[in-house]
């Protein structure tokens, strides 16, 4: 086999072996001990038509116990009152990541009682903050693995964690140790992030599981791919990850992190970048995709302006169409249709001034 | 003898002034590390004259010296903000939020729109009366007024940051 498509799928065979009797071990063990969300492959099931549903996502709390904190835990209070309401109610609630400031074991038990609310059931995915003094322990011990996968109503949902620093596996030092100094807070001077190849063989090991033409969603807290470095908006093995999702023909993204509206397709990969509860994110200054479309500059007196929640519908033929509501604002929806016709079609609202 | 005494003067100096900003070491390197993209001060090499020039105006007779100081005073002030732009503690905020968590590299500040009206404040508000808003109502810290030297630092950096930005007063 010669040309890119051949070369990739060898290097993605040659990477993923290496772990992944290790990995399909790792699930077996889990299954034995009873874990709710095992991620050894079950069997795999016959693809069908999707019943359309939808999920309701919530992300980016960055919760701390502290009281003077309080705008970060009211927002997380309306954002699980709003998808309560939700008529009728979403089949189950993301949680896209970032739950509490700095990872801090006491601030993560906070947003687990106040996520405890939520009528529909939880999923989870880890965010950096979330890891950001112990490497994830304090989360694993709340919520489980931080990487599974379900199947519902004929889609294929598959939770990576994406915030691996590069280099965190094989390093001690790289660990995902809080940084030393009075810079500690700002987290975009560390490592780029990764899946990793433990990862990938896990979210491999996921797919096993069903036929090419199963609609997939991947959730993660980073966007799985190289937007910008410098504000750690950047998977350093992105195109290893987009390899693993190639063959498969109808896949979606949904994502965190960014604190802003994003849409991006690659290959036949769909992005849905989700907006948080906490703050809004300026527009990175590169590497946003020509997809994505700035929102009205988030007003500063208004500490809820430019957040919200968001919700993703699956429709029959497994594509996804994902709304931003936006808190002071009209929702705005992205559907799969304008990503997969590259923007000529059902184009979101555009904002009505430009950004400095 | 006394010319001997003068050059000895000079020499220490120098030697103070030079000792004042040790090049690689010091909390300001390690900023220069951290944030490696932060544009430097204007080059005015161009002001500098030989020694015994004659030439007229105020900004005759500089020599490569004076204005090495000069950039090297403001990119100290520009860095200092850089630090405390990123640290959370700095600013006295006991919620971990520092500036750089809401403005990643000073973005969305558009220092060169101020002055403006803010309804909010209720005046025309220079750069300085955000600084201090966003640091009591944003990052729940401190009150920092209008010479306090977290705000002079950080006005320095958000403005090295919009180097080359067009001066838009009153942009909204």
């Amino acid at each position: 086999m010669t040309g890119p498509d051949s070369a990739r799928a060898i290097d993605v065979a040659r990477v993923d072996r290496r772990s992944f009797l290790r990995v399909v071990s790792a699930g077996v063990v889990g299954l034995c001990a009873g874990g709710t969300e095992p991620f050894a492959a079950p069997a795999a099931s016959s693809p069908g038509r999707v019943d359309a549903f939808r999920f309701a996502v919530i992300a980016d709390a960055h919760l701390s116990v502290d009281p003077r904190n309080d705008r970060a835990e009211k927002a997380l209070l309306r954002a699980v009152a709003e998808v309560n309401a939700m008529d009728p109610q979403p089949d189950f609630v993301v949680f896209g990541g970032d739950l509490a400031r700095d990872g801090r074991k006491d601030a993560l038990a906070f947003g687990a009682r106040i996520l405890k609310a939520v009528k529909a059931p939880v999923r989870m995915v880890v965010g950096d903050h979330d890891r950001h003094l112990d490497g994830g322990a304090a989360w694993r011990g709340l919520f489980g693995d931080e990487e599974y996968a379900w199947t519902h109503k004929g889609v294929r949902f598959v939770v990576v964690n994406g915030v691996r620093r590069v280099g965190e596996a094989t390093s001690a030092a790289t660990r995902d140790p809080a940084p030393p100094g009075p810079l500690h807070a700002d987290d975009r001077r560390r490592a780029a992030f990764e899946v990793g190849e433990e990862g990938r063989a896990r979210l491999a090991v996921h797919l096993a599981a069903v036929t090419k033409e199963t609609p997939v969603v991947v959730l993660s807290h980073a966007p799985l791919y190289k937007l910008h470095r410098g504000w750690n908006l950047w998977t350093e093995d992105a195109e290893a990850v987009h390899a693993i999702l190639a063959p498969f023909e109808n896949v979606t993204v949904v994502h965190a992190h960014a604190h802003q509206p994003l849409a991006h397709r690659i290959g036949t990969i769909d992005f849905h970048g989700m907006i948080a509860t906490a703050f809004p994110l300026p527009r990175p200054p590169e590497g946003v995709p020509s997809l994505s479309f700035p929102i009205d500059r988030p007003n500063p007196f208004n500490p809820a302006d430019g957040c919200g929640i968001g919700w993703v519908r699956i429709a029959a033929d497994g594509t996804a169409d994902a709304t931003h509501g936006l808190w002071n604002r009209e929702p705005i929806t992205v559907t799969g249709r304008y990503l997969r016709r590259a923007g000529t079609e059902d184009r979101p609202p555009r904002a009505r001034r430009p950004s400095y | 003898m006394a010319m001997k005494t003068y050059l000895i003067a000079i020499s220490i100096v120098v030697g103070v002034s030079a000792s004042q900003w040790p090049t690689g070491s010091g909390a300001d390197a390690e900023t220069r590390r951290a944030f490696p993209s932060i544009p430097k001060p204007h080059d005015n090499r161009d002001v500098v004259v030989d020694g015994n020039s004659t030439a007229p105006g105020s900004y005759g007779g500089y020599s490569a010296t004076d204005v090495a100081a000069w950039e090297r005073e403001t990119y100290k002030l520009v860095l200092e903000g850089a630090r405390v732009f990123h640290d959370a503690t700095a600013i006295g905020s006991d919620i971990g939020v520092s500036c750089g968590t809401c403005h990643p590299d000073g973005s969305g500040t558009h220092p060169e729109t101020y002055p403006k009206y803010q309804v909010q404040i209720g005046r025309a508000a220079l750069l300085r009366d955000m600084i201090d808003w966003c640091s009591r109502q944003s990052a729940r810290g401190a009150a920092l007024g209008a010479d306090d030297p977290r705000t002079r630092a950080l006005e320095a950096y958000l403005t090295a940051q919009r180097q080359g930005a067009t001066i838009r007063y009153g942009k909204h």
